[in-house]
């Protein structure tokens, strides 16, 4: 996008914007933004709902926004801050990223499963509980996919174990498919 | 029930295992780091009964499989099927004792009348908690212990070391009405009269039948109590438990020491 003389901007957030670099064309302000997205260290809880809702305020142009996140937040507070981007005619593209073991839930034997933002553990016997939890997370996922395409967003589920740039080359390949 | 290898039953301590492994196995759970447990905390909350079940049940099966192997190992064997039924439950024993003139006679280097109290000693050893027992002499001075019905089986096994042999005759059927008439009484599942005796043919004069099932006013009434007859006379007459009723299995006769049946 920086190629073809776009202004490219990047905001990282968990419960508030952590950064906010404004979109800019440079070469210069594409190394700034290389080098505070390997400087991020994730460890805190999010509240996507919210922080979206206030994006969606403060980007006053038209612009594409790419999400890039788990969307691990609640889908009703995260619901109308997706709309808000719609209402505000924002093109936005949804790239959920799960890590493989969270969709596949490989696991076999017992185990204490702990929460990475919040620290609470879990002993769990995975055989139990696999089924259940495939339901819970096909629900969620399937619960972002119909808000985005009530939207007219691109929603695109990303699996860790899959390259990214194999992913996103599939992906636009994709999108420029009349 | 006795066991012929009892030892085994501590083999028993094995059904502990399972439990040991379970907890074991509880503590070396690897720890996984995870997004997030909120779908995992739902599918607890939803599987958690069903698990607990199976859980449970088949920490019961192992359990079970390991205290069957080290019951089999101990050989249990059971003397009579009213041992499985009401043996676990308290019993109700009466011992008639002998203690006629004849019981003094020194048979084999040693009084009948201490051969007799052996084999109640041994009666009344092999009681257990809660069994209720009554000591019914033939003879002697009455004693507030004799003739009723104790759970602390001290107070009869005292009163079984002051009976002596007396001078009088041994009325049996007199004291084996006494003692069917004192169990009836009693509300355990399990009844036994032990008769002890060296079965002189005058003592059972006068010996009537319990009632007969067929008597319609006596259908409703339990089954008299199965007699034991010990015999410690060295030379046994022939079986008295024939002449006692007509159904044998309701009497037996033994000699005495008790043997356990091949």
């Amino acid at each position: 996008m920086m190629r073809q003389q776009d202004a490219v901007g990047m905001t990282t957030f968990d419960t508030e914007v952590r950064l906010d670099l404004p979109a800019r064309s440079s070469p210069r302000h594409f190394d700034e933004m290389m080098s505070h997205l390997e400087a991020i260290k994730p460890n805190r809880p999010t509240s996507l709902g919210a922080t979206l809702h206030r994006l969606a305020d403060r980007f006053k142009r038209r612009c594409l926004i790419i999400l890039i996140s788990d969307l691990y937040d609640n889908p009703e507070a995260v619901e109308p801050a997706l709309h808000h981007f719609h209402y505000k005619r924002h093109e936005v593209i949804v790239f959920h990223v799960l890590d493989h073991a969270e969709i596949t839930f490989p696991f076999r034997d017992t185990a204490s499963f702990v929460d990475m933002e919040t620290g609470e553990r879990l002993q769990v016997d995975p055989a139990y509980v696999r089924d259940e939890y495939r339901r819970q997370l096909d629900a969620f996922i399937d619960r972002y996919r119909k808000i985005c395409a009530d939207c007219q967003f691109d929603y695109v589920l990303t699996d860790t174990s899959v390259p990214f740039d194999y992913m996103l080359s599939r992906y636009l390949e994709k999108r420029t498919r009349p | 029930m006795t066991f012929a290898a009892p030892l085994f039953l501590l083999a028993a301590l094995a059904g502990m295992i399972p439990v040991f492994v379970h907890l074991i196995h509880r503590q070396k759970a690897r720890v996984v780091h995870f997004s997030t447990l909120r779908f995992l905390r739902i599918s607890v909350q939803r599987t958690r009964r069903r698990k607990y079940i199976e859980d449970m049940s088949l920490l019961a099966v192992r359990v079970a499989v390991l205290l069957l192997i080290a019951l089999g190992l101990a050989r249990p064997a059971l003397s009579s099927l009213a041992t499985l039924w009401g043996g676990g439950r308290s019993a109700a024993i009466a011992i008639v004792l002998d203690n006629s003139a004849s019981m003094a006679v020194i048979d084999g280097g040693r009084p009948r009348f201490e051969t007799a109290r052996q084999a109640a000693e041994q009666v009344l050893a092999r009681l257990r908690v809660g069994d209720q027992v009554a000591l019914l002499p033939t003879g002697g001075p009455p004693g507030p212990e004799l003739g009723r019905l104790f759970r602390t089986h001290e107070t009869v096994q005292q009163a079984l070391d002051q009976c002596r042999p007396s001078y009088e005759r041994a009325d049996l059927a007199a004291k084996l009405q006494q003692a069917r008439d004192l169990l009836a009484q009693a509300d355990a599942p399990s009844k036994e009269i032990y008769v002890l005796t060296d079965d002189q043919s005058l003592s059972w004069e006068g010996l009537k039948e319990p009632a007969q099932e067929d008597d319609p006013k006596q259908a409703k009434r339990p089954a008299p109590a199965p007699v034991v007859i010990v015999n410690v006379d060295r030379e046994p007459a022939p079986n008295v438990a024939l002449r006692l009723s007509p159904s044998p299995a309701r009497h037996r006769s033994v000699a005495f020491p008790f043997r356990s049946p091949p």
